[in-house]
């Protein structure tokens, strides 16, 4: 071809495309492409890169004044040209445009309309306006550029900074499942290609009602298939699996969360408080809302650690909530010399803290005023603090304020109203203070939200049951009369008892004060109270000892592991321990247990009692055979009783046991006691056919005249 | 320092060729380091660098204390918590040989020739939503299960009480490692500086009882001040805590400010780290001589939390007296508060035996973790029961068919867990109809204390410490978080 040929080959070329782009332009409307040609439009990506570089190479010429500048232009506007026309046919494939395709439409036919004003009259034009007329190209082109990118990129495409970390939305308590997650999952990974401006397989995933219109193969949910959750499990090689393998793709919570959402109807006003907790989705959600409750600390103040250093003291603890966290936990213990400054300290860092704790502190209202300017409390605790209404009521509505304890405080019902207007509380924990029923009745019917805790009613009905009373003083043995009080842990107790060994009941005599024992008896007692279960029976018996021996001697000692304190023992008014070992104890194995005792003033003897333990497993046995020998002169006693203590037939816990001897009554003034331990262990027992241990603390002489 | 003044000068001698090729490499290896140490400029640097900060949780926590409601002598889980009919229609019958698989035995039975199965003696009953089986013994634990997670799967290696115990406190059967108590009052801190971090309580039940040792609350070889304190029942609860008669408390004051400065000095000499834990405890012990007797004291507990627990609550040296004093501990801000209850080692006589120590924690446990539920301290503190072994399903010694008894059983046994962050309601876990062995969901020790740390907001893999060359940590070289029991 010639080179006139060329030219003019080129002129009614690029005569032809600017009247075909005007036609197209004028007559958009009307307007109904084949597919071929829609087919030659999707040519525009690919072409469109000519004109961009051979502009600038035109432009670059022209400043070197290059002769064969023409043809250069030549050859840029004809690809000008076409990448306008395709550009055009492509806008019209798919549904209605975007802002952003109609900026860049306008836009590029500005560049092409500059081209071929530069081409058909760039011999005419003065120098100067030529450069404007550049300069103008060259805006243009750059921004048509960049529109297009938005276009296919998204708006963000070229905005720097970490895209990863954006600012994520707080959470509020109870997110709608679709705003708050599923959009998002769309925002993020979809609508780049599914938006108003493009809108790949015609599916817009932009707003909830497009969402659900569907695409080209129809809308998304039918009874048969959905054919987005389809596309997005489809393995990444897969051809139809969305989204494209070379963009990012979703993460498994995402496709949990869009799985579940579908599978439950995919509703759009479908909230977390609705969801089951045992599903998979709820756990997702529940996380994010903490993350972005973490989140939302994240704006906080920075503290730092020496700040935080400098105020921790014995009795006032800052820590932050976790590693690397701006929100703050405050804990003060009452100390001897509080006062108000220990919170006005916290002031530099008021508005980092998240949760307050004041513990059996003496509040007033100057304190609750300080409160008032912590903006970002969430959680506050007073147990145990002396405060009144009033000053309570100081305290002002904290937006943040979420849970709110007072047990053991003495607030009563004048603090309902203020609490009522506290509408962000969720939580109030009011067990053990003088707040009624019907206060808190009041408090729920105007809040709805809150949950109030009173008590744990489960409790209710647990047992209750009185431990037993003590005896004070608990005298197993004594000489004078003397008066025994019950005590008890608790207030207002009956104590009721019986001294004729019968078990006592709820007819039976309550104590007033104390009681007198001046005789030996046997007390059976348990202590009652209304709205308890009372307590089990106890008893203990006192005998009365007041012969006690000037002068006695036992003919044979103890045996050698169990002497005790020795003779004075057995007449020292004390009660051995369950401790055997204990120095209140003697015993007797090999040896029998002979005891002569001698008297100065004669009395009439009727009776003794010795007092010794019982404990089969380590083979402590009641003795064979107890003799009382008793007279008026050492060489001539007579047997006055004799005692065989029933047989054990069976093993027996570790008790006390007492040996009564009883017999006619007979003046003495020289007593024998003689005791033989248990010779042979019966056979269900282990020691069997081995002689069984005597245990003994005390031995009372009973009189006639001393009852 | 003559000798190196020569090497020095080598070094010094070099000229501008190779200072600047040498610098650019030095450079160069700089940033290459920069890429696969993080925070290389930025932070302290080093691999340490990423350990986080000592006293505060690595991330949000759900539990900001832990009550544990230690039952030793291993409570038998087939009379507690998991029930096993089967065991009951086979009452008897030797135990299958495929069932024991060879299963190590202790001392005390291996030279059984028959291994009978036995059934509990008592009643189990269904409570709760979720219909629960809870043995008799426990009906008060019964009304409470809704709170709690039942964990039937645990399992250990140990198989007598004082590996197992220690296994349990300190992640290793092996004794000199710090407890759990002391890992936590290392990772965490103290909320309250008047009290210690780690308190121990102890109680003892009728039942057959297995001693207790110090160590299970000592703090190995971290810093002493982390180590339990055991706040006995008596008049005195910690063991010389009061001034002695004669000193009054500015004595006191004065005393300790002089030896402070003593051992500051010291210090500065020889820059031991025990001397600086020395003096912090001198200065807890003079707070706790005001605030340990004001928290033991319960006089001014309304009736109504008395009854709640039960009377034997004000008798000093009971569980239940126990479990009172570990709220009002929890309350002050204590971060680990520990109870042993001893008896629970029914090799024999084991219905007599276990219904009265069941008397003993029933109505107590299940009162602790309602009190707790009524203060709102149950989300923010985790309540843990449960023994160090489980205890077999044959009986030890000859069988009777009115009283027996169980030997030690590891491979399977049931704890429960309340509050602070793990899910509420459930069973976890499920052992097979023998009660013999785990069928799904087992957790090994390590990954128990795994799952606390977690709850606590530590990452149980960086909470270390460096001792005799090598970084030690609770869990040592093991366990895993159990995801599904964290709500």
């Amino acid at each position: 071809m010639t080179e006139k040929s060329l030219k003019v080959f080129f002129n009614y070329t690029i005569y032809s495309l600017a009247i075909l782009l005007v036609f197209l332009l004028v007559f958009e409307q009307y307007l109904k492409i084949p597919s071929l040609i829609n087919w030659l439009g999707r040519w525009h990506p690919l072409i469109l890169h000519f004109p961009i570089v051979l502009i600038f190479v035109t432009i670059v010429q022209y400043w070197r004044m290059d002769k064969n500048i023409t043809w250069y232009l030549a050859i840029t506007t004809l690809f000008t040209l076409v990448s306008a026309v395709t550009g055009f046919i492509l806008s019209l494939d798919g549904n209605s445009k975007g802002n952003i395709i109609i900026t860049h439409q306008w836009l590029g036919i500005g560049v092409s309309f500059l081209m071929v004003v530069w081409y058909f009259k760039f011999s005419k034009l003065k120098d100067k306006s030529i450069k404007s007329l550049l300069g103008l190209l060259v805006v243009f082109i750059v921004l048509t550029g960049h529109y297009g990118g938005m276009v296919t990129h998204g708006q963000d495409f070229l905005s720097f900074g970490k895209s990863s970390n954006e600012k994520m939305l707080t959470l509020p308590d109870n997110p709608n499942i679709y705003t708050h997650f599923v959009q998002p999952i769309f925002d993020k990974k979809c609508v780049s290609c599914h938006n108003e401006n493009k809108a790949k397989g015609e599916l817009i995933l932009s707003s909830y009602n497009s969402l659900l219109k569907g695409g080209e193969s129809g809308p998304l949910m039918n009874d048969l298939e959905n054919t987005l959750l389809h596309r997005i499990e489809l393995p990444r090689e897969d051809d139809d699996h969305m989204p494209p393998s070379d963009e990012e793709q979703l993460t498994e919570s995402e496709v949990a969360i869009l799985k579940n959402w579908f599978e439950l109807g995919a509703s759009e006003s479908l909230a977390f408080t609705e969801l089951d907790p045992e599903s998979g989705i709820f756990k997702i959600v529940q996380n994010k809302i903490n993350e972005s409750k973490a989140q939302s600390w994240s704006d906080l103040p920075e503290v730092t650690d020496k700040d935080l250093h400098a105020l921790n003291s014995d009795y006032c603890t800052i820590r932050r909530l976790y590693h690397g966290a701006n929100a703050l936990q405050v804990l003060i213990f009452p100390q001897k010399n509080y006062s108000i400054k220990v919170l006005q300290n916290l002031k530099p860092v008021s508005n980092n803290i998240i949760e307050l704790n004041l513990f059996d502190l003496p509040l007033t209202g100057k304190e609750m005023k300080l409160l008032n300017s912590f903006e970002h409390l969430e959680s506050l605790n007073i147990r145990g603090c002396t405060i009144t209404e009033e000053d309570f009521n100081e305290l002002e509505y904290l937006k943040n304020l979420k849970v709110l304890k007072a047990y053991d405080t003495q607030l009563g019902d004048e603090v309902v109203n203020r609490l009522a207007s506290f509408t962000s509380l969720r939580d109030l924990y009011v067990f053990n203070t003088n707040i009624t029923s019907s206060g808190v009745d009041n408090l729920r019917s105007k809040n709805k939200n809150l949950n109030i805790m009173i008590e744990a009613t489960e409790a209710n009905d647990f047992k209750a049951v009185l431990p037993p009373p003590t005896l004070e003083p608990a005298r197993y043995f004594f000489r004078d009369p003397f008066y025994v009080k019950f005590e008890h842990p608790l207030n207002q107790i009956d104590f009721r008892y019986t001294t004729d060994s019968k078990d006592p009941d709820n007819n039976s005599a309550i104590v007033s004060d104390s009681l007198l024992i001046d005789k030996n008896c046997t007390l059976k007692f348990f202590a009652s109270k209304v709205g308890w279960e009372s307590s089990i029976i106890d008893s203990m018996t006192f005998l009365r000892s007041n012969q006690i021996p000037p002068r006695f001697k036992l003919e044979y000692p103890p045996n050698e592991k169990y002497i005790g304190k020795g003779g004075q023992l057995l007449f020292d008014h004390e009660k051995g321990p369950m401790n055997f070992g204990d120095s209140s104890w003697m015993a007797y194995l090999e040896n029998d247990f002979i005891l002569s005792c001698e008297f100065d003033e004669i009395f009439t003897l009727n009776g003794v009692i010795l007092s010794s333990m019982v404990h089969t497993d380590p083979y402590l046995f009641p003795p064979s055979q107890i003799m009382v020998y008793g007279g008026m002169d050492a060489g001539n006693l007579r047997i006055l009783g004799t005692l065989r203590p029933s047989e054990i037939k069976e093993r027996e816990e570790q008790h006390f046991e007492y040996y009564h001897c009883a017999f006619q009554p007979c003046e003495v003034k020289f007593i024998k006691v003689i005791v033989q331990p248990l010779h042979k262990i019966p056979i269900w027992h282990q020691g069997k056919g081995e002689r069984g241990w005597f245990f003994i603390d005390e031995v009372v002489f009973k009189s006639v005249e001393g009852v | 320092m003559e000798p190196n003044d020569e090497l020095m000068n080598e070094k010094l001698n070099i000229n501008r060729r190779h200072f600047f090729s040498k610098l650019s490499v030095g450079l160069g290896t700089v940033a290459l380091g920069s890429l696969m140490i993080p925070g290389l400029f930025t932070r302290r640097g080093g691999l340490d660098a990423d350990m986080p900060m000592l006293g505060v949780p690595h991330f949000a926590p759900k539990a900001k204390r832990i009550i544990y409601l230690f039952q030793a002598g291993a409570p038998s889980q087939l009379e507690s918590f998991d029930y096993k009919p089967l065991l009951n229609e086979r009452m008897g019958e030797d135990l299958p040989e495929s069932i024991r698989n060879g299963q190590r035995l202790t001392g005390m039975t291996a030279n059984q020739d028959q291994f009978p199965l036995v059934g509990s003696f008592t009643g189990f009953k269904q409570y709760g939503q979720n219909g629960t089986w809870i043995s008799d013994y426990f009906p008060h634990i019964g009304k409470i299960v809704d709170e709690i997670c039942i964990v039937k799967s645990m399992h250990t290696e140990a198989i007598n009480h004082d590996p197992a115990i220690t296994f349990f406190q300190t992640g290793n059967q092996n004794s000199g490692r710090p407890s759990m108590g002391s890992w936590m009052s290392y990772g965490l801190g103290n909320e309250n500086q008047n009290l210690p971090a780690f308190v121990v309580l102890t109680s003892r039940g009728k039942g057959n009882s297995q001693g207790l040792y110090s160590k299970l609350w000592s703090s190995g070889f971290l810093d002493s001040k982390h180590q339990g304190v055991l706040l006995r029942s008596g008049k005195d609860p910690v063991l010389y805590l009061n001034d002695p008669d004669g000193i009054s408390r500015s004595d006191k004051r004065m005393m300790l400010d002089k030896i402070a400065d003593l051992n500051n000095q010291h210090y500065h000499r020889v820059h031991d780290e025990e001397i600086q834990s020395r003096i912090a405890q001198y200065e807890m012990a003079y707070r706790m001589q005001m605030s340990v007797p004001e928290v033991m004291n319960i006089k001014e507990e309304p009736e109504s939390i008395i009854k709640m627990y039960g009377a034997e609550a004000l008798i000093p040296g009971t569980f239940a007296a126990n479990c009172l004093q570990a709220r009002r501990l929890a309350e002050n801000g204590v971060r680990f508060i520990q109870l042993y209850h001893q008896g629970w080692d029914q090799h024999g006589n084991l219905p007599n035996e276990m219904s009265k120590q069941a008397l003993d924690v029933d109505q107590a446990s299940a009162a602790l973790v309602l009190d707790l539920k009524q203060r709102g301290m149950l989300d923010d503190t985790l309540v843990i029961w449960g023994g160090e072994f489980g205890r077999t399903n044959y009986c030890q010694g000859r069988f009777r068919p009115d009283n027996y008894g169980r030997d030690h059983h590891p491979r399977s046994f049931s704890i429960w867990m309340a509050g602070g962050g793990v899910k509420k309601g459930i069973s976890f876990g499920e052992t097979d109809e023998f009660g013999y062995n785990i069928i799904k969901d087992p957790v090994h020790i390590h990954d128990f204390h795994a799952t606390l740390l977690h709850l606590m907001g530590i990452d149980h893999e960086q909470l270390t410490y460096k001792y005799q060359g090598r970084r030690f940590r609770l869990t040592d070289v093991a366990g895993n978080v159990v995801n599904d029991l964290i709500a």
